[in-house]
């Protein structure tokens, strides 16, 4: 009876290995340069499947981004209409998928058609059509102005090897986890669950990747014993991993802000809150570069109170942030009429005392919660009590409604994009926070696909931003990459997999 | 002699002090003969029998003596050659054979199992024997009982099942600790019946365990009265009933019911408790309980010295009886 | 028999419902939108709010709650589980992905903590108050009270970093496709001893504790005497008539790790990188992937009943007493 038992036991595991097991051909090749960078998701990372950096190794969007300016990629050229309705695309003519066919606007049109069939890829981008003009040209027009023509995250697909595929088949087909592309890597063979091995693409359009040989190897839960095993070049990490190896003389630690900033949003609703002056104060009396530097974030961060346009986010010139003053604070506090008349540690006005209770929305990671511990402990210094409420869900819906008194949270800093500028201060701002003349400008600024125009809009906006401080910004989200010394190039990209092509190795001598 | 027992001493080594459950007892058992060890429950009796075979739990263990069986001094015997005698020199039956049959496996399993480890039997050959052995202890349908668990029998056949295992090798020496207690009084004549023919049928010894003295009359040629771990009284089962020698003797005799001679004599029990092992009265340990009892009585514990020519008693007062 | 699993099973059926349909209206109505993690997962991408109100229609989550609940419940009897919105896949083809490589690292936990929990537990109570059993009982409290996870690191640092002799993380070598068969398989091993060791541990301290109390209890019955006293070998006595009855009572335990044995572990699955249900289930519920987050869902309720029913009949098996026929006494 146990021993039936046992050795079912054994046979179910060696069932469920080798239904994991897949046979693969024998090539295997000794590149010169060779990155291994640690990975999210699995094989299928270059399929359809995950908006991932990695599908850029292998497959060319139409145009590519470097510093917010569209660069030409698939595309040679392109044109609007002046109401930027109608784009037109002109192909490279020397581009050639990893088999050698060319890469024409057919494939650009059946991309988009299969799209469409494929439910969850099916993307409304109020797309009215598409037509192929000629072979290397290629027009979609849109319902409204839109700049999502120039949308660099579509990649495209060749025609001739999945025309003849079963689209019932589709999530089946082989073809995701051994693409063939016409981006500067090319797939050579992957181990499931485990890595994907790709060669630099010797017909590729801009010259032959300098990096030979780049492996994916997946698993980012764990980049510091992947990093100190030396199981990887380049991977990226926890803000609080820096500390474990930033002595280490192997690796060089890369920070990369991105578009979220983490915000203290004050309800305007709530009379605490009402007034700008108040506000001003509030923002003062937090040490943001302390609070920045307890999370680990490097001593030399940018931080700001302002909002910033698409390039400024690259750019770093965004305006100074208010001073740590908390003298200048507890003033303004005063002023208002705000004091500590009965010594319990916490201002009054009346019968009112400067109390109220702040959300910490967990579920967003950015180490609000510690952030909240902080700032309580800053305000309490000028007589402000605040009570700390987390939220393990994320907090949309509360936050929308304006059922709080003040959100630790995080906004995208971006004139354009959805939870961007707009739906923070926008109409039915969640703040409460309401000022037509800016709601004008930002809409404005977001219909504007003229990158310079819009910096002007911007120049408007700032000092109404700045005059009635509607939110504290606290710090920019910061991303941590971490990668051998020898890697170079990585200064100015944020994801290595997404601008491979451009980095290389450095050898010591 | 087949069993000789010489001052055999099993304690318990406790933290509360040392318990003497077998305090310095000697009898013998011979050949083809039945000797009851009788007494009250708690007198040491079952330890005295394990003893025997060497299985008394932790924290007991034999102290002193010497118990010959066969010749041999069986505790000097290597542990593994003392398991080799269990089951096969030596059967033992137990008192509630519900508990004493392993609830997991059939009983033609256990008995099986028995057969093959000692007789090297295989396993056909167990099966055949362990159901002949089923047949003869008087159980019905025996090829369907091999297959059965020990909760699908009842109590009886239960027993019957392990007399069946414990005499399955023909021991010359039978233990049967209390085979009767558990069951029913109409089931008890029976086992008692079976136990006496099968003696015939192999030629065994039986050491008798019993409180029961109805028992003892139906079966023992010998009877030893055991009292707090020690022998009180030795003599033929016939002289025993007749004409006790010993105090504690005839306050058992007194306490069993007689059919037809009730009026006569009314009923009696000892008066008092057992006492506790761990304090026992000094002296005779019977004398608090005892209507002979005396100052004599509390200085010494008296030798177990013979009365007549067959019998032998523990009690300094033998003489008024 | 038969009759009562059947009926066990017909039981299961509303009973499985009432979960789903419980969890389904408490996860719904629970703060939170599928869509922020949608968002969030295009975080470089300029996404219109428009956009996301057509997939809101897409994914059916604009109706009104009931309407969900219908339309969802409908395609669960047809055996439809919907498309992840994480992964914008369909959920069984991401389910079938994942439970084989679960399935491997649970099982053999088991067998490692099941074996080893029953060796040491046999071990300790045969030698009672050694020093091996004094030192068994304290190192079990050791490893019960090391969280996992840091179990998990410190073995990585020393045996993958630092000694490299295991690997990292994952479930293969880089160079796994050019191994032969046996290669393969042991390459697979290799990659389980890490994990199947912390996942069992604790587990297997857990069960020689138990193990070593259920034996010394059944020790002193008197069926184990009786089996000394026919002259049985102690190997027999213990291994074949005490084990057997020590261990009815561990199979309602492994039943019970049944679950747990396809809902995997988060912790571990993430140290290790390992694919499994755990990450799965616990990532769909952090971004309100509510296809994925049912079935996953509905997967453990359905394999807490089989588990339960499993621990029942192998109960029966086991033990001759429980038996769901009449059967007399003779």
């Amino acid at each position: 009876m146990k021993h039936k038992v046992l050795i079912g036991l054994c046979v179910g595991v060696l069932i469920c290995l080798s239904s994991t097991c897949s046979e693969k051909n024998d090539k295997q090749s000794f590149a010169e340069s060779k990155i291994t960078v640690l990975s999210l998701g699995d094989e299928r990372i270059l399929g359809p499947v995950w908006d991932s950096p990695p599908r850029f190794l292998v497959f060319l969007p139409l145009v590519e981004y470097s510093h917010a300016e569209p660069n030409p990629a698939l595309a040679e050229r392109w044109e609007h209409s002046s109401d930027y309705k109608s784009w037109t695309f002109f192909l490279r003519k020397d581009v050639k998928w990893h088999d050698g066919v060319p890469t024409t606007a057919h494939d650009i049109k059946f991309s988009l058609d299969l799209m469409d069939r494929i439910a969850p890829l099916k993307q409304n981008q109020g797309i009215v059509s598409y037509e192929v003009i000629d072979d290397f040209t290629f027009s979609l027009t849109y319902e409204k102005p839109s700049m999502y023509a120039l949308d660099y995250w579509s990649v495209y697909w060749p025609k001739h090897l999945l025309e003849d595929l079963d689209p019932e088949e589709f999530w089946k087909w082989e073809f995701w986890t051994q693409p063939v592309g016409n981006g500067p890597y090319r797939y050579v063979r992957h181990v499931p669950k485990t890595m994907i091995e790709l060669e630099a693409n010797q017909d590729y359009y801009r010259g032959i990747p300098k990096i030979q040989k780049v492996i994916l190897k997946f698993g980012g839960g764990t980049p510091l014993t992947e990093l100190l095993s030396g199981n990887v070049d380049v991977s990226q990490a926890l803000l609080s991993d820096v500390p474990k190896l930033r002595d280490d003389p192997r690796f060089h630690v890369y920070y990369k802000r991105t578009w979220y900033v983490g915000t203290i949003f004050w309800n305007h609703r709530f009379s605490l809150f009402s007034e700008s002056s108040i506000r001003r104060a509030l923002t003062l009396a937090i040490n943001r570069r302390e609070l920045a530097r307890l999370l680990y974030y490097p001593d030399d961060i940018s931080l700001f109170d302002g909002i910033s346009t698409i390039s400024q986010y690259f750019n770093d010139d965004l305006p100074e942030p208010l001073p740590y003053d908390p003298q200048r604070a507890e003033q303004i506090l005063e002023d208002a009429g705000w004091y500590d008349r009965d010594g319990n540690g916490v201002r009054e006005k009346g019968q009112q005392e400067f109390r109220f209770t702040a959300i910490v929305d967990k579920s967003i990671g950015l180490d609000l919660d510690k952030a909240a511990v902080f700032v309580q402990d800053q305000l309490k210094r000028v007589g402000i009590r605040m009570e700390i409420q987390e939220s393990q869900g994320t907090l949309n819906s509360r936050f929308r409604s304006g059922d709080y008194e003040a959100v630790f949270g995080k906004f995208q800093n971006s004139p354009i994009a959805y939870g961007g500028h707009l739906s923070i201060l926008g109409d039915n701002s969640p703040l409460g926070y309401e000022n037509s003349e800016m709601i004008d400008l930002l809409k404005q600024a977001k219909n504007e696909p003229d990158f310079e125009k819009r910096k002007t809009i911007f120049q408007k906006i700032m000092p109404m931003y700045t005059a009635d401080l509607p939110m504290t910004i606290l710090f920019p989200e910061t991303r941590v990459l971490i990668a051998k010394k020898r890697v170079r190039g990585l200064e100015d990209y944020s994801d290595p997999t997404w601008f491979m092509e451009y980095l290389w190795i450095e050898e010591k001598e | 002699m087949l069993l000789n027992v010489e001052n055999l001493r099993s304690f318990f080594f406790l933290d509360d002090g040392i318990l003497r459950a077998v305090d310095d007892i000697s009898f013998h058992v011979n050949e083809e003969e039945t000797v009851a060890l009788v007494g009250e429950s708690g007198c040491g009796k079952t330890i005295a029998a394990l003893s025997i075979i060497n299985l008394i739990p932790s924290p007991g263990r034999v102290v002193k003596g010497k118990i010959y069986f066969n010749g041999q001094d069986l505790l000097k015997m290597s542990p593994e050659k003392i398991r080799r005698t269990r089951g096969k020199e030596i059967g033992m039956v137990f008192q509630e054979p519900s508990m004493a049959l392993n609830p997991v496996f059939t009983v033609g399993y256990q008995i099986a199992e028995v057969l093959r480890l000692h007789m090297g039997m295989a396993v056909k050959e167990a099966e055949r024997e362990a159901i002949r052995l089923l047949g003869e202890t008087g159980i019905p349908e025996p090829e369907k009982r091999f297959k059965a668990y020990p909760f699908e029998l009842s109590g009886g056949m239960q027993q019957r099942a392990l007399i069946a295992m414990a005499v399955s090798c023909h021991p010359r020496l039978l233990i049967a600790d209390e085979p009767t207690t558990a069951l029913d009084v109409t089931v008890q004549v029976g086992i008692i019946d079976l136990l006496r023919h099968l003696q015939k049928l192999y030629d065994m010894a039986i050491l008798l365990i019993t409180h029961d003295l109805g028992v003892v009359a139906e079966m023992a040629d010998r009877v030893m009265v055991m009292y707090t771990g020690k022998i009180f009284e030795t003599a033929p089962t016939v002289d025993i009933f007749a004409e006790p020698k010993h105090p504690y003797t005839k306050g058992l005799l007194g306490s069993i019911p007689r059919l037809g001679k009730g009026s006569k004599h009314p009923l009696q029990g000892i008066p008092g408790a057992v006492p506790d092992f761990l304090d026992l009265p000094p002296g005779c340990t019977f004398h608090p309980r005892c209507e002979f009892g005396d100052r004599d009585c509390r200085k010494k514990f008296p030798m177990l010295l013979a009365v007549d020519y067959i019998r032998q008693s523990a009690c300094y007062k033998h003489y008024k009886m | 028999m038969w009759r009562h699993i059947l009926k066990r099973l017909a039981q299961a059926i509303p009973l499985i419902w009432g979960i789903l349909t419980i969890t389904f209206f408490i996860s719904h109505m629970a703060p939170g939108d599928p869509m922020d993690m949608y968002l969030e997962q295009q975080r470089q991408r300029q996404v219109d709010p428009e956009i996301i109100e057509l997939l809101r229609q897409k994914y059916g989550l604009d109706l009104p709650i009931h309407v969900q609940y219908v339309k969802w419940l409908g395609n669960v009897v047809k055996g439809d589980f919907g498309e992840s919105f994480r992964y914008r896949r369909p959920v069984l083809d991401l389910i079938a992905e994942r439970i084989p490589y679960t399935l491997q690292l649970t099982l053999l936990a088991l067998l490692f903590s099941t074996s080893l929990g029953i060796i040491i537990g046999i071990v300790s109570a045969v030698k009672q108050y050694s020093a091996l059993d004094k030192g068994v009982t304290l190192g079990s409290l050791i490893i019960y009270s090391i969280p996992g996870f840091w179990m998990a690191l410190m073995l990585v640092l020393v045996f993958s970093v630092y000694l490299g002799w295991l690997p990292t993380s994952q479930t293969r070598s880089m160079d796994y496709e050019f191994f032969s068969w046996g290669q393969k398989i042991f390459d697979r091993l290799w990659h389980l001893i890490l994990p199947v060791f912390v996942l069992g541990v604790g587990s297997a301290a857990h069960k020689a504790r138990y193990v070593r109390n259920r034996l010394l209890e059944v020790m002193n019955e008197e069926y184990i005497l009786s089996a000394r006293a026919r002259g049985l070998k102690e190997k027999m006595v213990i291994f074949k008539h005490a084990l057997r009855n020590a261990m009815i009572p561990l199979v309602t335990i492994l039943g019970l790790h049944l679950p747990a044995l396809l809902s995997g572990s988060v912790l571990i699955e993430s140290i290790f990188a390992w694919p499994g249900m755990g990450t799965l289930a616990v990532g769909a519920v952090g971004g309100r992937d509510y296809p994925v987050m049912m079935a996953t869902l509905m997967i453990s309720a359905i394999l807490t009943i089989v588990g339960n029913l499993l621990a029942d009949i192998t109960y029966v098996a086991l033990d001759p007493r429980v038996s769901y026929e009449k059967k007399k006494p003779v």
